[in-house]
């Protein structure tokens, strides 16, 4: 870990106003849009799904990790980099420092925007809000150092592959809840449409499960019988991606000149 | 001066990019030492940033042997000792140079008390104006720029400097500043590696040099053999008249225990062993009819031995 590495991540988020603009539409616009859209019960519920899912998450994540990991060409960069590891930085050390900021972030704007949401709900009249509790806070904790360990992978890739598996996963975390949603209401209609909603949800479900490494902690903890199953899953998958992500960026080599 | 200890040890060092299509360094072994200041130069694509980059450990050399304060250069102990300058380098340009400069002293791990005077002490001596150490890099001249490269490599006092082509574009101030740290790295007993196809401000300082080309070293002169009394004549003659023949010149210049190079652009080259011979030669030119225009004149430097160098190749 290196704290110079660490503040810079987070700091270079303050560099500009475009990047401001972003995070404050992340932390309190989404959340006032969304709060405004509901229009009953149901739908509400599905924003506080959404709220509390990993899509905004990975999006915050992915904005923070923006400031380049691997994918140095995009930057026009020249030797941007070769004066970073000129220092006394591990590749593994840069990794979990990008990792821990890109964490941090997220904390802070999803904290924001969960806080936002709630008070556009309640000064609509409306009651269905995103729990604050210690459980929430934990779940919120954790998912956000395992999102962003994902999203470290991800912006480890070449610019063009990260985008595209990025869309996916953002996709694949939207479809999930709001399939189940709208299944609800057509339960009933042309069985073949019911199969390819239920297959889309199966494939959400699948990639919910392994590929975001998300947890929920009071579950974990307070069923009758527990399991560490869980746990392990969570450490090992934020592992497994700190580790491939020093390994893409180890391969790297820095030179203006690089293909 | 007591004997010099080894600072950098590379051996047979090989460096391929795509997939061993180019050969970029071709079996370099070379040695150090400590406290010495020692020039890479070179064409460009000789290899002078590859084999740099190797040293960094920011390329991972294809076969062969690095060991740098008897550390691999990938050891962090290396990086705490050594300071780099790219070629083209690329800073953080909405930061001030200040906010740049403490960014660089804490990723140096250097400790984050003194941090606000070694930074202002770092600017100060590459003279860069107090006005502008709160201004943003991207506001910075070209000068500007160079200084602050400079800057960030005094962050932490480095035993070992590495620059690459520090002098290209660099106006004649800026040139002086360089000659002024390197001489002073050179009295602190810094070990510089410093890459150059400019060769000027290189000649003055540089212990050793190695000529590089196609990825091999060539040849390895120790200045101080360059005897710095020599001098080259350049002899233009009128376009309108017939040139001398290179015999006579030859022999013109052989009377004067000279070198005579030959003849391009209606210019004759000679390299003299003094200056005071200069009169003698243009005396012996116009006595043997050659119509002399203009002369002027070259320290004998590394321009010399790399133009020579730069020829016996191309007849090779
Ligand atoms: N990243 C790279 N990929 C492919 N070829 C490269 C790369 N970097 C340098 N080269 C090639 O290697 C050779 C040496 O380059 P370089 O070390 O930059 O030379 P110099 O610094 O002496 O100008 C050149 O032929 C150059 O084209
Ligand atoms: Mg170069």
């Amino acid at each position: 870990m290196s704290p110079a590495v660490y503040l810079f991540t987070l700091w270079v988020k303050f560099s500009s106003m475009s990047s401001v603009l972003g995070l404050l539409f992340l932390a309190i616009g989404v959340p006032i849009i969304l709060s405004s859209v509901a229009v009953d019960g149901k739908t509400a519920d599905l924003l506080v799904n959404l709220v509390n899912g990993p899509t905004l998450a990975m999006a915050i994540s992915y904005t923070f990790m923006q400031d380049n990991i691997a994918n140095t060409r995009q930057m026009n960069d020249g030797e941007y980099l070769s004066l970073l590891f000129a220092r006394p930085l591990t590749r593994s050390q840069y990794i979990v420092s990008k990792w821990l900021a890109g964490s941090t972030g997220v904390f802070i704007i999803m904290m924001l925007n969960i806080l936002t949401f709630n008070t556009a709900q309640t000064l609509q009249g409306r009651n269905t809000v995103v729990d604050l509790n210690f459980w929430s806070m934990s779940d919120l904790i954790l998912n956000a150092l395992s999102y962003s360990a994902l999203m470290v992978v991800i912006r480890s890739f070449p610019m063009r592959l990260g985008i595209a598996v990025f869309i996916i996963l953002v996709y694949a975390s939207l479809i999930g809840p709001a399939l189940s949603f709208s299944m609800s209401s057509y339960e009933g209609a042309i069985p073949a449409v019911y199969m390819i909603f239920q297959a889309l949800v199966f494939i959400s479900n699948f990639l919910h499960h392994f590929v975001f490494p998300g947890i929920d902690l009071f579950e974990v903890l307070n069923t009758t019988r527990f399991s560490v199953l869980p746990l392990v899953t969570y450490v090992s998958n934020i592992l497994m991606y700190l580790l491939l992500g020093t390994v893409l960026l180890s391969r790297r080599e820095f030179s203006y000149g690089e293909e | 001066m007591s004997e010099k200890t080894t600072c950098i040890k590379i051996e047979n060092l090989v460096k391929t990019y795509g997939r061993g299509r180019t050969r970029a360094l071709d079996g370099i072994s070379l040695e150090i030492g400590n406290g010495e200041v020692f020039g890479l130069i070179g064409p460009n694509g000789a290899g002078k940033t590859t084999l740099m980059g190797c040293l960094l450990s920011l390329l991972r050399p294809t076969s062969g042997d690095i060991h740098i304060f008897g550390y691999t250069p990938d050891n962090l102990r290396v990086k705490e000792l050594s300071a780099f300058l790219p070629e083209r380098p690329n800073f953080d340009a909405w930061m001030t140079a200040r906010q740049f400069m403490s960014y660089h002293h804490m990723l140096a791990k250097l400790p984050h008390k003194t941090s606000k005077q070694d930074v202002e002490e770092a600017l100060r001596q590459v003279e860069l104006d107090p006005s502008a150490w709160d201004r943003r890099i991207k506001k910075f001249s070209r000068g500007m720029l160079q200084r602050l490269g400079l800057a960030q490599m005094l962050l932490g006092d480095p035993k070992l400097c590495f620059l690459d082509e520090p002098g290209s574009g660099m106006d004649p101030i800026g040139a002086n500043l360089l000659r002024k740290l390197l001489l002073n790295w050179k009295k602190k007993n810094v070990t510089v590696v410093l890459n150059s196809h400019h060769l000027d401000e290189v000649e003055r300082v540089c212990d050793r040099v190695a000529f590089i080309k196609g990825g091999r070293i060539h040849q390895i002169e120790e200045l101080s053999n360059i005897s710095k009394e020599e001098i080259t004549i350049i002899v233009k003659c009128s376009p309108e008249l017939e040139m001398p023949d290179d015999v006579l010149c030859s022999d013109i210049a052989a009377t004067l225990e000279g070198h005579y190079f030959g003849i391009t652009e209606h210019c004759l080259r000679f390299r003299l062993k003094h200056e005071k011979d200069k009169a003698s030669l243009v005396k012996a030119l116009v006595e043997k009819q050659v119509a002399v225009e203009e002369v002027f004149q070259e320290r004998r430097g590394l321009e010399d031995l790399f133009i020579a160098l730069h020829n016996e190749d191309l007849r090779r």
